[in-house]
């Protein structure tokens, strides 16, 4: 069965941000594809409502951020246990990449994944503070506060250096 | 915003490794909405035949909840609820709903919603408003909610801060609605469509407790139904002597715990076996936070000193309040356990006891000794 048009541009646009707002987020490649796959599947399947959207982009990171932070749950036990049978860094393992990006992820590791999900969507999916707000169903004001947290705890970390913060949508 | 940041996150970020097939995409999807209809029809099936066995019973059923009371009285309902503590008066002709429209809002939360027309729950964006509900009104229905926060902290007051109006609750207005709410929130942009009515936004206190109310009335609402909004809300009665909700303790100096409790009208209990200097940290209470209890009940606080030596050890803890505790040091916890007050101590003990045994995962004593730690750890830091 053929897809409708506007359901292929709404993939052609937001799958490649998808897997990397995902990937950011659960810090494994593999599994950012399966969740990026499964919120497109859960698009398909509640089109009529979703094509009515003013932002039907904004509905599919919001079904995306829900399942990382379901799986994040899930693989909090999974990688206590992993991390005792092995001192292997896994991600490192699987998807070599450049220093800088090693770098990078660790930092967001070390970020509860409440403020990681504000970073990654305001910096790296460039969505506003209502837009970001929007996907994770919290106040304007909170999503200024953990920004503030996350940037903190980021410059803390040496990953960036930047001492301006805004709160400007 | 920082662009370096934005730069490195575009550098970690990765890349589809293949490209999807949107029609493939596209026939799973509809293959599991043909299934998700085909549950539903079954369901639908069976719940109908239920009613349909429940017969005349179940339509004679009153609306009202089993702790709550509803009396009518010509065109007027009396709603009285005992859990939050309030009585409301509203023509027989709207809508109460009898459950919460905004599950996902933890504190505040919603006590009472009426309105004219449908009340669904929940909405596509901001968890703090009723939005499917305001997205069902019509030119002509009229909409409200209220609000009672829970705790000061949530609210982002000082422990202990009284629902005043330093705090943003001014006393209950003489005449709703106050002046300066009308269309004074952002709900407007939560909603998918365009409103279909103006909306007032507003905070008062009244019997000790801090309320926020968003009243929406349909662009058409007829005089009736606009001056039957303000009644409702002018019939509102609290009880001084209601259930009110346990303040989050925890993490708070003994003082400012007392005085948290002063204010929400409680009083402090029976304390462990712990410090009890004023400048203790309580690590436990009993009942939780968010309960609701009566007025005047006791809590119950269990403190831990924490001091400058054992705050020098504590702090040199890895971050672990996300669950990473695999990777504590034993040596610097046994140092903790060396300084520490008896109970702080044989809960640092129970850590490092779970860590060496590697039971995964941790019981619910191991997770209430780590949880103490965090806290401890915080509170150093």
């Amino acid at each position: 069965m053929p897809a409708p048009s506007e359901f292929v541009t709404l993939y052609e646009r937001e799958h490649s941000r998808l897997v990397g707002v995902l990937g950011l987020l659960v810090g494994d490649r593999h599994l950012a594809e399966e969740l990026a796959q499964e919120a497109l599947i859960r698009a398909c399947r509640d089109w009529e409502k979703v094509r009515r959207l003013d932002r039907p982009p904004a509905w599919l990171h919001r079904v995306a951020v829900n399942l990382a932070m379901s799986s994040h749950r899930r693989r909090r036990a999974e990688q206590r246990m992993l991390r005792r049978v092995s001192t292997r860094d896994r991600d490192s393992v699987h998807d070599p990449d450049t220093a800088t990006a090693d770098t990078v992820r660790r930092a967001l590791r070390q970020l509860p994944i409440d403020l990681r999900a504000v970073v990654v969507l305001r910096y790296y999916a460039d969505l506003s503070v209502t837009d970001t707000a929007g996907v994770l169903r919290i106040p304007e004001g909170t999503v200024k506060t953990k920004t503030r947290r996350a940037l903190a705890a980021l410059r803390d970390s040496g990953l960036i250096n930047t001492t301006e913060v805004t709160d400007a949508p | 915003m920082p662009p370096e940041l934005a730069r490195l996150l575009h550098q970690a970020a990765p890349q589809p490794s293949s490209g999807l097939d949107p029609d493939q995409i596209w026939t799973a999807g509809r293959r599991r909405r043909r299934r998700r209809r085909q549950v539903t029809l079954g369901v639908a099936v069976m719940a109908i035949a239920g009613i349909a066995a429940a017969g005349t019973a179940w339509l004679a059923r009153p609306e009202s909840e089993s702790d709550r009371v509803v009396a009518a009285a010509g065109d007027l309902v009396t709603y009285d609820d005992s859990v939050h503590g309030f009585t409301v008066q509203y023509p027989a002709s709207w809508r109460r709903a009898t459950t919460t429209l905004t599950p996902n809002l933890g504190d505040p939360v919603e006590i009472l919603s009426l309105g004219t027309g449908d009340l669904p729950v929940g909405g596509e964006s901001c968890a703090h408003f009723p939005v499917a509900a305001l997205e069902a009104m019509s030119v002509t229905d009229a909409f409200i909610t209220l609000q009672e926060r829970l705790s000061a902290e949530a609210a982002g007051l000082t422990p202990g801060q009284a629902w005043d109006e330093a705090a943003g609750f001014p006393p209950r207005p003489d005449q709703f609605p106050p002046s300066g709410s009308k269309n004074a929130s952002e709900v407007v942009d939560c909603l998918a469509t365009p409103p279909v009515f103006d909306h007032w936004w507003f905070a008062f206190n009244d019997a000790g407790g801090g309320f926020h109310v968003l009243v929406a009335i349909g662009t058409r609402a007829s005089e009736q139904t606009r001056a039957d909004t303000w009644q409702i809300l002018e019939s509102l009665e609290f009880d001084s002597q209601r259930q009110v909700a346990v303040p989050a303790l925890e993490d708070l100096t003994l003082t400012q715990a007392e005085a948290a409790l002063q204010q929400a009208g409680l009083r402090g209990g029976p304390e462990g076996g712990d410090p009890t200097e004023p400048d203790a940290v309580v690590v436990a209470q009993k009942p939780p936070a968010n309960m609701l209890v009566p007025r005047g009940a006791a809590v119950g606080l269990r403190t831990a000193l924490v001091t400058p030596e054992l705050c020098e050890v504590v702090r040199r803890l890895p971050d672990f309040s996300d669950g990473a505790h695999w990777d504590l040091p034993v040596d610097v916890l046994q140092e903790v356990a060396n300084l520490a007050d008896p109970a702080l101590r044989n809960d640092t003990q129970l850590v490092i006891g779970h860590i060496m045994t590697g039971t995964d995962p941790p019981d619910n004593a191991a997770t209430r000794a780590l949880d103490r730690l965090v806290i401890h750890r915080e509170a150093c830091s």
